[in-house]
């Protein structure tokens, strides 16, 4: 089953006068369970394309289907509401908010959505913590965390509401070699344990060794896939 | 609202510089708006107490023909109507429940003759039945020479401020019989004339009402006195018998009552006869041949009890004048009686109006500062709103509502309002009990004014601690608006284009 269709996705942006082409016609399908790769070359519309799925940015046409839902015609309230329970995010940096530590980052989006109770979200969040190796740090705020153990904390926390999908642009580009191919790691060992969607964004050339599936794009449209 | 309330605390503890910015402009905000509320409080309630005890009472009953409400310093020359029947508003007044006491008083202009050769002055006249008239106003008047409480049945108490000016324009110094000269109380330029001062123990007076039957009526002083403040407006008045006052204005006096009284009694007896009559051809012909005809005019119907010009009314309670003032207002009119009540603050005409504008001035001047208070905290919030874009459009990305942020900011706005504006009104409570502490007193009139009488006293009431929170929140809110919604406009896309 697909967890995301996109059909001729276009989207422009306005600088003043000109337009510039982000994304020119992309069509793609994404199947639930998938560790997916985004690459290409700096400006190929890779960011675009993980902002329009996750719906903090607007397609200027085309089609986005979301669990068999068309997300492009949503309202702002309805695209929060989904972002909230269905999508977690993971940001190459300022992932974290700063006053709280490990453990209130990673419950934060769960207290945002009634009806959890604050044991609940308690309980979620130190499992996830541990999950992802940071139960030595739960008290931890962010300033006081190396930036591999950030991303472990987003990555906790993108699966605190135990989201469809977890969308991910270039999580490990502010990290080293190393700690970034433990992210990469935990990411993939999750999307088996968990079966959640993964898709990510990377400039990393041996993403191959990761990813089970690579979509290419070059120019804002699709350039292949392995 | 927990996960909120933490947020916030700990988001101020964060950018501990900007809301410390923001803090301390609310601090002093609170603090001089609950200042200048006190002050105004102060000012008000000293007014009301100078003018209430010191002059005009409660309410005043005046004339239904009476046009201005302003009964105690009217337009030059233009005197106050005459009061009819203050006989029957005397009994309704009696029977009122609120009524504590009232004096029943004349009240005009006469000009002060000069028995040396020079110019005349003037005073204004306030003629008064001693009993009533202290029993409105106890202990109110200070001797500074003489006698406080008159003797005998003619007599006059001036104050110091209208012997001062009498001194300027006639060059005689007035002092209480037997007419010796109290050194420290001189004017400078007294002191100066000190060895040729014509001083005199007896004053001429002559009624200003344009009367052709006003007279001249020497009296002796008995004292010279001065009120514990607003000497300036209330030193004007020359206190007298209300019998000489009756003869200064021409209005018959009591004593020459008699033979009128016949003719009154035959005049009431038409009762509801066109008043017309009484001046046409069908004038009637009176009983008692000691009236002169000539003068059953408007003037001769002045005699006897009826010749008041207002009636002053002191109530059990200052608080409700305003709703006393109507209600005996109606009482009067449905009595059929030709007079109308005035509240003590519009009676006071030009005093009304000054501290109105000091009022004026300084609720300008505190609305200027909740300007710029706002303004401050306006522009600092809009910082951090843009500053912290980045967390918030990341808040946003993971599923935070626009109510959410908007809620964030609030909360910080109010946290700091609530501890350091609250902090601001204490202070501001404090100064306000430190300055009323310091009974700082001033001679200076302008000042008396802004005190509301000789010592400055700001005092806040219940009210304006009520006040002082509503500005507060006024000024944080005014504040918050604008930052509040470009927070909240902050779209999640600003968090990724941060990298
Ligand atoms: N907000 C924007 N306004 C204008 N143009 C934009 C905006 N965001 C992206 N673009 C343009 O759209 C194109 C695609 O950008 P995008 O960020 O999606 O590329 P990318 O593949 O993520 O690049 P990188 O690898 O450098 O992150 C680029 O030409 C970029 O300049
Ligand atoms: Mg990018």
């Amino acid at each position: 089953m697909n967890i995301v269709e996109i059909r001729d996705l276009v989207k422009n942006y306005q600088l003043d006068t000109t337009v510039v082409p982000a994304l020119r016609g992309v069509s793609l399908h994404i199947e639930e369970g998938d560790f997916l790769s985004i690459v290409g070359p700096s400006g190929s519309g890779k960011t675009t394309l993980l902002n329009i799925i996750g719906c903090i940015d607007e397609a200027t046409s085309g089609s986005v289907r979301f669990g068999g839902e068309e997300t492009t015609s949503l309202s702002d309230r309805a695209r929060t509401e989904l972002r909230l329970h269905r999508i977690g995010f993971i940001f190459q940096s300022f992932n974290l908010i700063p006053v709280l530590n490990v453990v209130e980052n990673v419950e934060f989006p769960l207290l945002l959505q009634r009806g959890v109770s604050r044991r609940m979200a308690r309980d979620r969040a130190m499992e996830l913590v541990e999950a992802v190796g940071l139960d030595e740090h739960t008290r931890h705020r962010p300033g006081e965390l190396s930036g591999g153990q950030r991303q472990r904390v987003a990555i906790a926390r993108a699966l605190a509401t135990r989201p469809d999908l977890v969308l991910a642009d270039e999580p490990t580009a502010n990290l080293d070699s190393v700690t970034g191919e433990q992210i990469l790691n935990l990411m993939r060992d999750l999307n088996h344990t968990r079966g959640t969607t993964f898709i990510f964004s990377t400039h990393d050339p041996q993403v191959l060794t990761y990813a089970r599936r690579v979509v290419r794009v070059r120019d804002g449209l699709m350039a292949g896939e392995e | 609202m927990r996960l909120l309330l933490s947020l916030c605390g700990r988001n101020l503890m964060r950018h501990r510089g900007r809301s410390l910015v923001v803090g301390i402009i609310l601090f002093f905000g609170a603090m001089v708006m609950t200042v200048g509320n006190g002050v105004l409080s102060g000012m008000e309630l000293g007014l009301r107490e100078n003018i209430r005890e010191g002059f005009l009472g409660d309410v005043v009953i005046a004339s239904d023909e009476q046009e201005s409400d302003n009964v105690l310093m009217g337009v030059m020359g233009k005197g106050i109507a005459r009061l009819d029947r203050a006989d029957e508003i005397s009994s309704l007044l009696e029977g009122d429940p609120q009524v504590q006491a009232f004096a029943p008083v004349g009240k005009n202009m006469a000009m002060v003759l000069n028995e040396e050769d020079g110019f005349p002055s003037f005073a204004y006249l306030l003629g008064v039945d001693w009993e009533s008239y202290r029993k409105v106003f106890p202990n109110r008047l200070q001797a500074l020479e003489g006698a406080r409480e008159p003797q005998g049945s003619s007599w006059v108490l001036l104050p110091a401020t209208a012997r001062d000016m009498a001194f300027e324009q006639m060059g005689v110094w007035f002092v209480p019989k037997p007419g010796e000269v109290v050194d420290s109380t001189l004017t400078e330029t007294a002191k100066e004339r000190r060895s040729q001062l014509r001083v005199r123990d007896e004053m001429v007076l002559m009624g200003f009402s344009g009367e052709n039957t006003t007279s001249d009526v020497r009296l002796p002083i008995q004292g010279v006195v001065r009120y514990p403040a607003l000497n300036k407006i209330w030193g004007w008045f020359a206190i007298v018998d209300i019998e000489s006052y009756r003869r200064s204005q021409g209005y018959l006096a009591a004593s020459e009552q008699v033979t009128l009284d016949s003719g009154r009694a035959a005049l009431m007896e038409m009762g509801d006869t066109d008043l017309d009559d009484l001046f046409g051809s069908k004038l009637p012909t009176l009983p008692g041949a000691a009236l002169r005809t000539g003068e059953i005019d408007s003037n001769a119907l002045r005699t006897a009890s009826a010749a008041w010009n207002l009636i002053l009314v002191r109530l059990h309670s200052a608080e409700g004048a305003d709703q006393a003032a109507s209600r005996l207002d109606s009482s009067l009119k449905a009595a059929g009686l030709p007079a109308r009540a005035i509240v003590w603050n519009k009676a006071a005409g030009p005093i009304g109006g000054m501290a109105v504008l000091i009022k004026g001035a300084l609720f300008v001047f505190v609305a200027l500062l909740f300007v710029v208070a706002a303004i401050i905290v306006m522009n600092t919030l809009s910082m951090a709103a843009m500053e912290r874009s980045a967390e918030i459009g990341m808040m946003r990305a993971i599923g935070a509502s626009r109510n959410f942020i908007r809620l964030l900011f609030a909360g910080e706005t109010a946290l700091l309002a609530i501890l350091f504006g609250g902090a601001g009104i204490l202070a501001g409570a404090l100064a306000v009990t430190v300055l009323r502490s310091m009974n700082l007193s001033t001679d200076n009139d302008f000042l008396q004014m802004a005190y509301g009488g000789e010592t400055f006293q700001p005092v806040l009431s219940l009210l304006d601690w009520g006040l002082a929170v509503l500005q507060l929140a006024g000024t944080s809110v005014t504040a918050l608006i604008y930052p509040m919604g470009q927070a909240a406009r902050i779209t999640p896309l600003e968090a990724i284009q941060r990298d």
